[in-house]
């Protein structure tokens, strides 16, 4: 038994890109360890082209992987599952569908009476504070009441797990901020293991228990960081605090060096 | 209101000079008056309305099927790549051959009957049908194959939940341009081969050199295309009311 929920050991993926002679072996992971503890919040920090949405999506299953092993609660994943829910950074909601109907998705080939998917759905539209919007379509609302359907879609599979892939990454600086609030209350709320893929510093520091930076090239996990701020938190007080400064300064730093020597290769 | 005035205003000045010049060139170029009259003859002593039936019912088989056969085709083609490889060639032999070449082979295969003028229809037509729809299934399912395996929907689920909502307003716009297109095949089989409906009554007018007659059907063909044109941009608007474009509009 371990005590871990999320286990990734030794996890490679490549695959061959480009045509023909010009026909190469891309390595978009290499070597990528991380352990996730049961209700733990972890980011996945790094910049754009490094890795970190891959690994998501391995971790889905969404992509196999080519090396090493990930395993949830033990088992070593095959494919997606309904223990595991992903939210997409450009929310993917059907525009034919209601708020309801977009929320009750994923329950319709699991649960059989339309009554209870309803009412399971009812629940996490609450959930996200959307019930006065239940009966709108996508197009007539906001891009932050939109991930919030996202979110509130991927709850209703009930999954121990939830992997967000920069779900704030297309709003608005001031609706992102407090979308974070929001997902924090969420989390705590409900208790299940975050993994948070972000290019923000900013967004993982307040955020995480964790910080998983990556560095691209092969990409890998380069360093860890713990957060060290408890919850419930709060923007001020976070923001404010010197040890914010000096983690982000840190983590900065080390972005930047890896950013330098992949110029110089 | 000007909107309506500039073309209300051509419309009428057309009329007029059609009506002076038909008073002197009457069987030549008929005229607005002596149309209406045939008009009136043919719905009270030709049988009229009848025909029109008759041709729109024959259209509406010939439609649906082309629809289904299109749809179809083009959702192999939109979903499945190695379809669209085997497919193309005949897509583009069937662009570039004319139809009416095709026309003697459907009279040796569905005699000069219905059958003959169903399958003009769906050559016509069904053609129309399969790019928009390819193009509609090829989107939708970038867009949401990942949302689909992520929540483990597959199969037919993802057929009857994503693909066809999600092609949908591409199929809409499909039916939009071959209605038209299915009328005028339905008219020109009956012209060709004589068998009942709107076409047969050209082909009597082409026998007698009746200009009145020609243009009193033309008439009646382009009213019954703008109820059907009508119709479905109707239907597409109701099919596409999701589209954020088709609400502001």
């Amino acid at each position: 038994m371990s005590t871990s929920k999320i286990e990734i050991d030794g996890v490679g993926k490549s695959y061959v890109s480009g045509k023909r002679r010009d026909r190469k072996v891309v390595n978009a992971l290499q070597g990528v360890n991380l352990t996730i503890a049961p209700g733990g919040f972890v980011s996945l920090l790094g910049p754009s082209g490094c890795g970190k949405t891959t690994l998501l999506k391995c971790l889905d299953g969404l992509i196999p992987i080519t090396d090493g092993e990930i395993r949830v609660g033990g088992k070593a994943i095959k494919g997606p599952g309904r223990d595991r829910a992903f939210v997409f950074q450009d929310f993917r909601l059907f525009p034919w569908r209601s708020v309801l109907g977009n929320v009750c998705f994923p329950l319709e080939t699991t649960v059989s009476s339309r009554a209870e998917r309803e009412t399971t759905a009812r629940k996490y539209i609450e959930m996200v504070g959307l019930s006065a919007f239940e009966k709108h379509h996508p197009h007539e609302l906001s891009g932050g009441m939109q991930q919030r359907v996202g979110i509130a879609r991927a709850l209703a599979v009930n999954p121990d797990i939830l992997l967000m892939d920069e779900p704030f990454g297309a709003l608005d600086a001031q609706t992102r901020e407090l979308m974070q609030v929001e997902l924090l209350r969420i989390w705590e709320l409900t208790g299940k293991t975050v993994v948070f893929v972000t290019h923000s510093v900013d967004e993982a520091i307040f955020l995480s228990q964790r910080i998983a930076v990556f560095s691209a090239r092969p990409g890998r996990i380069s360093a860890e960081f713990d957060v060290p701020f408890g919850y419930p938190r709060n923007e001020h007080t976070v923001r404010g605090d010197g040890r914010f400064v000096e983690l982000r300064h840190e983590i900065w730093g080390l972005l930047k060096g890896d950013q330098n020597s992949s110029f110089s290769e | 209101m000007n909107k309506y005035l500039l073309p209300a205003s051509g419309v009428a000045g057309f009329l007029i000079i059609w009506q002076i010049v038909g008073a002197f060139q009457g069987d030549f170029l008929s005229s607005p008056t002596r149309m209406v009259g045939e008009i009136v003859y043919l719905t009270t002593e030709g049988g009229l309305i009848g025909l029109v039936l008759i041709t729109l019912g024959t259209m509406l088989i010939g439609w649906v099927l082309s629809i289904v056969i299109g749809v179809f085709v083009g959702f192999l083609i939109g979903r499945y790549r190695i379809m669209s490889v085997i497919l193309e060639p005949y897509l583009i032999a069937k662009y570039s051959v004319p139809i009416i070449a095709l026309v003697p082979l459907l009279v040796i295969w569905f005699g000069i009957e219905e059958g003959f003028l169903i399958a003009t229809i769906i050559i016509a037509t069904a053609i129309m049908l399969v790019f928009p729809t390819a193009a509609g299934t090829k989107e939708t399912v970038r867009t949401y194959d990942q949302v689909a395996r992520a929540y483990s929907i597959s199969g037919w689920h993802f057929f009857i939940k994503i693909l066809l909502p999600g092609s949908l307003p591409f199929i809409a716009t499909g039916l939009r341009i071959s209605v038209q297109r299915a009328l005028m095949a339905v008219i020109v089989g009956e012209f060709l081969v004589g068998y009942n409906g709107l076409g047969t009554l050209l082909k009597d007018a082409r026998i007698r050199l009746d200009a009145d007659e020609v243009f009193a059907v033309a008439f009646i063909a382009l009213l019954v295309g703008a109820v059907l044109t009508g119709a479905v941009g109707y239907l597409d608007r109701r099919l596409s009311s999701w589209r954020p474009v088709a609400v502001t509009s």
